[in-house]
């Protein structure tokens, strides 16, 4: 089955997991922001966990579809339709040749979707993924983000039967957090409000990363590190006292203290919070 | 103790060493990288080098903390047995003022004739710290102390493919269109982003730079740089 994209939406581009074998390299993870809402997406279809899906960001593309085929679409409650007539979220939907699938409403809680097809999207890997990564020009659909006429294929593939869960979008999530490598370098001021203020997730904010609004740390006396190794998840705090949380497109090296980095189980969640909306931090072993 | 040794999120560490940017200590992260590289079926799935640190990202069901910490000990102190592979990439670069916009400001500020700049940049072996920033960035060692300038005071929105920079006692290569504020004193045709893995730059690598002509520039453009063994 071909798709045709009749109109790209906002940032709408292939990922999957992510890349690791670049790291070294300077080539950063890239991968979905919430790759609950991914797998979730893959298994519903009986696909492999790990493939890749159509991601966008708030508004979501329109598609024409030239074959048969299943679809499943999950992550932000927007309002998908097919042929103008409302379909579920979350479920198994097939379509038919020439079927258009479009949205409507607005998004109350959640940034990203996931339009997952049923079989392998053909994308060649770039070490490893089909993820891309537009700031590099790597992987994915010509190293970009989709545009109105650009056409993707799907082919068959061996099913698999793993089943996912559904990753429930929270209006004021609480956001669990490990120590960073720089966690004692922190006057404990600082540790203590990160867990006790409620934030608000800034307007600049992206796939490299998320900046958080309303709180300003004192930072730590030894300033900047030695640059080194970072991942997505981790809280830096710049000399400006405003902490970034880096995300999936993020560099694989910084240099600003690292106070915190949010657990695997909900960088998801953490993704997924709106712009302007708010949510807290707090503190796990 | 001679490394540090921290967990980093739930299923990697930060193994550090002296808080210091030097041949010697980096060195160590490099026996460090090569060994974990070398190890098979431990659990590792990837590493980050970086000056005087090394993220190890391991598989949680095979392996953990302090079992990277007994690996790290051991690897260290085999090191001295193993012999690490240096290899050189040459770089060629086009000092015309077309592409360094900043070149003149260069040799003003630190009183050198274009002549003397040419020798100066590309006399030096640098050394690949590591490669971060943005795919194929490479952070490079042994900039002469005759060409320390600062960085530009207004950062530029969008600085070309391939220019080369200085920004205090940093030199190196933008290898995507970014923003910047390093002094741009000339332009690399070839590519070093990482859509070609074998002609990827290594950390622990040697770059030299060369002076070509801009006829020499247009001819070189988009083609990949090579490794070649130096001992």
């Amino acid at each position: 089955m071909k798709i045709k994209i009749l109109n790209p939406g906002l940032n709408s581009t292939i990922q999957d997991l992510g890349r690791i074998q670049g790291l070294a390299y300077g080539i950063p993870f890239s991968g979905a922001m919430d790759k609950k809402s991914l797998r979730f997406g893959n298994s519903i279809l009986g696909n492999p966990s790990t493939e890749a899906a159509i991601e966008f960001c708030v508004i979501a593309p329109s598609i024409a579809f030239n074959g048969n085929g299943c679809i499943a679409i999950t992550g932000v409650n927007l309002i998908p339709t097919l042929n103008n007539d409302i379909i579920p979220l979350n479920e198994k939907i097939t379509v038919k040749k020439n079927d258009i699938l479009r949205f409507k409403g607005s998004n109350e809680n959640g940034v990203y979707g996931y339009i997952c097809l049923k079989g392998r999207l053909r994308i060649p890997l770039i070490w490893g993924s089909k993820s891309t990564y537009v700031y590099g020009a790597i992987g994915g659909y010509k190293g970009r983000a989709l545009l109105k006429e650009d056409v993707l294929e799907v082919i068959k593939c061996v099913s698999s039967s793993k089943k996912e869960t559904q990753l429930v979008i929270q209006e004021k999530p609480t956001i669990r957090i490990l120590k960073g490598p720089e966690y004692y370098d922190f006057p404990i001021s600082d540790i203590e409000r990160i867990s006790e203020v409620i934030f608000t997730i800034s307007k600049n904010t992206n796939r490299m990363g998320a900046r958080i609004d309303n709180i300003k740390l004192r930072g730590t006396l030894t300033g900047n590190i030695i640059s080194s190794g970072t991942m997505p998840g981790t809280i830096q705090v710049p000399s400006s006292g405003i902490p970034i949380v880096l995300l999936s497109d993020s560099p694989c090296t910084g240099g600003y203290p690292r106070i915190g980095i949010i657990i695997k189980e909900d960088l998801d969640q953490f993704c997924q919070i709106k712009p302007g909306a708010s949510f807290r931090f707090k503190w796990c072993d | 103790m001679e490394f540090k040794i921290i967990p980093y999120g739930s299923n990697a560490v930060l193994i550090s060493f002296k808080k210091e940017i030097s041949a010697e200590v980096h060195k160590k992260v490099r026996y460090l990288y090569e060994g974990f590289r070398k190890l098979p079926k431990k659990g590792i799935i990837a590493l980050t080098p970086a000056y005087n640190s090394l993220v190890v990202y391991f598989e949680p069901k095979i392996q953990n903390v302090s079992g990277i910490h007994n690996l790290t000990e051991i690897i260290l102190s085999q090191s001295e047995s193993l012999k690490l592979k240096t290899f050189q990439v040459v770089l060629p670069v086009c000092y015309d003022e077309i592409f360094g916009n900043d070149i003149q400001f260069v040799l003003e500020n630190n009183d050198l004739t274009l002549e003397e700049l040419l020798v100066k940049h590309t006399s030096p072996e640098y050394l690949v710290y590591m490669i971060g920033f943005v795919p194929g960035f490479l952070y490079l060692g042994g900039l002469d102390e005759k060409l320390h300038t600062p960085r530009l005071s207004v950062p530029r929105t969008k600085i070309p493919k391939g220019s080369v920079g200085i920004a205090d006692n940093q030199t190196g290569v933008y290898p995507l269109e970014t923003p910047g504020g390093w002094q741009l004193i000339g332009n690399c045709p070839l590519n070093l982003t990482g859509n070609n893995k074998n002609s990827m730059i290594e950390m622990g690598d040697i770059v030299k730079f060369t002076s070509i002509t801009k006829e020499e520039h247009s001819k070189l453009l988009g083609e990949f740089p090579k490794r070649t063994l130096l001992s």
